[in-house]
């Protein structure tokens, strides 16, 4: 019995660091060590040239599915995250929690005011790419894509891309969380013509 | 052009169709329950119309299928996927254009030789790169945010990108030194033109009361230029193809845009002679489809 004991206490802890270290190599510390709950800052204003500089502050920072918090250093500090799970805690937004932060809105829906959302807060906001779609909330509106400007964007049911430039051959520059394995950044994309995807605008644009 | 009848589209001759699988002859979609369907995201015909070169990014590799074979070839790439464009060369050698880059660099093109062994791998030289195209020089990509085609090999090596900047074009280069240019202004009008040595060969002014929105393909075939736009509202969308003979519109027809899974931006369509050919899928999985630019 008493060689047991040790053995007993010994396979605890072995099993104890197995966990420990998947649970590290599974769920990042990006948001346990770096991320707050900051309440917003209210602001007057906000125009498309202000929004598309919060969006660049983005990219290149990764994607977390049901995230939106990020630094602004270059890279993905938690690259790699497992694709089928939103609580990895890991870098970036996914793609409506990047919408709502870069167009500045409110967690309250029928607030149509502009939100100053820290980027390492982290927020992923009440709206879904469909919800987005249907223009649900009272800053957001669905409008003809003919008619989509600079940081207007384009909806599905999946997915949400905002409008970076226009390509003299109809394509859009479109800035996006796109996923896991992309991470944000700006790609050539035909969403506009795709009846797949609805023209979505924040409303109360300064410039 | 006047108002798009949709619901008219041809669907072509299918020639190739493989299932959404991990099999031997399946493409994959990419992982992600997060992610929108992306899978098989471009295609090639080789100059002889005999080779048709599906890109099965989400499994690394292209499939190869030739002339009446029942099956394709599977080639192993070491690419990294993610909706990535391919080119083929006349002698089977492949150019895949990965559209994801590393932090603060460029997406990359990678070179391999038709059993798959990699012969080079370049950077381009801009942020975004939209799609890779042979030309009898070599390939090319359209790069934004210039919107200028680079060349992104030459004399048989790969051209680094400060190479590539020096000889961009406005023009994506046809052969026998002429280049098209394309301009879709608003919402319902395409400029096209071909130019050789500098000087505007000849033009077209084509417009729509449908939105128009990617124009995918706008290449010569003989004396005539083909132009595949999206025609599109706020339900539907469809390709419409148009063969512009002389200054006339010589034919036009539809296409379905058949996008179950996400393909590359600007890889959906491509011309051998006179056979246009288009990458399409379902739920069930990807296909090309041909369409006979002679045939009435």
């Amino acid at each position: 019995m008493s060689g047991a004991r040790p053995f007993a206490v010994s396979l605890a802890v072995t099993l104890g660091l197995a966990l420990v270290g998947a649970t590290a190599a599974y769920h990042t510390r990006f948001v346990a060590d770096n991320c707050n709950a900051a309440a917003p800052t209210p602001t007057s204003y906000i125009t498309r040239d202000g929004s598309a500089t919060v969006a660049l502050r983005a990219r290149f920072e990764g994607y977390q599915w049901a995230g939106g918090c990020w630094n602004d250093n270059d890279r993905d500090d938690s690259p790699n995250d497992p694709h089928e799970d939103p609580a990895t805690g890991g870098e970036g937004g996914d793609c409506s929690g990047f919408t709502f932060k870069v167009w500045r809105e409110s967690l309250d829906q029928s607030d149509s005011g502009f939100q100053q959302w820290g980027m390492l807060r982290n927020v992923h906001g009440p709206y879904t790419a469909a919800a987005f779609k249907a223009g649900a909330g009272a800053p957001n509106i669905t409008v003809s894509k003919s008619a989509l400007t600079k940081m207007d964007a384009l909806a599905s049911d999946g997915h949400i891309g905002l409008i970076y430039a226009t390509n003299p051959d109809g394509t859009d520059q479109i800035i996006e969380a796109k996923g896991e394995d992309y991470g944000t950044n700006i790609w050539t994309r035909t969403y506009r013509g795709s009846s797949s995807y609805t023209g979505v605008r924040r409303t109360g644009w300064s410039a | 052009m006047g108002s798009h009848v949709f619901g008219t589209a041809d669907p072509g001759e299918r020639v190739v169709f493989a299932r959404w699988g991990d099999g031997p002859r399946d493409v994959g979609l990419e992982p992600g329950r997060s992610l929108p369907a992306i899978g098989a995201s471009a295609f090639d015909v080789t100059d002889d119309g005999k080779v048709v070169v599906l890109l099965d990014e989400a499994h690394r590799r292209a499939l190869r299928f030739e002339g009446h074979e029942p099956a394709p070839t599977s080639v192993s790439l070491a690419i990294d996927g993610r909706l990535a464009d391919l080119a083929t060369d006349t002698d089977g050698s492949m150019y895949v254009l990965e559209s994801a880059a590393a932090p603060g660099r460029t997406p990359l093109v990678r070179w391999f030789d038709r059993a798959g062994r990699e012969l080079g791998v370049v950077e381009t030289a801009e942020r975004t790169p939209a799609e890779i195209r042979s030309s009898s020089d070599g390939p090319v990509v359209l790069q934004h945010p210039s919107h200028q085609w680079m060349p992104v090999a030459d004399g048989g090596a790969l051209s680094p990108p400060r190479a590539q900047a020096r000889k961009a074009a406005v023009g994506r280069p046809v052969g026998a030194g002429r280049q098209v240019v394309v301009l879709r202004r608003g919402a319902g009008e395409i400029l096209a033109a071909i130019l050789a040595g500098g000087r505007v060969q000849r033009s077209w002014r084509i417009r729509s009361d449908t939105p128009l929105g990617d124009v995918q393909l706008a290449e010569p075939a003989g004396n005539r230029l083909v132009i595949v736009s999206r025609v599109f509202t706020h339900a539907t969308d469809e390709f419409t193809v148009l063969v512009l003979d002389g200054h006339r519109l010589g034919r036009q027809f539809s296409t379905p845009s058949d996008e179950w899974a996400e393909a590359a931006p600007l890889g959906r369509f491509r011309l051998v002679g006179h056979d246009l050919y288009r990458l399409g899928s379902n739920a069930s999985g990807a296909f090309v489809a041909r369409y006979d630019l002679e045939m009435p």
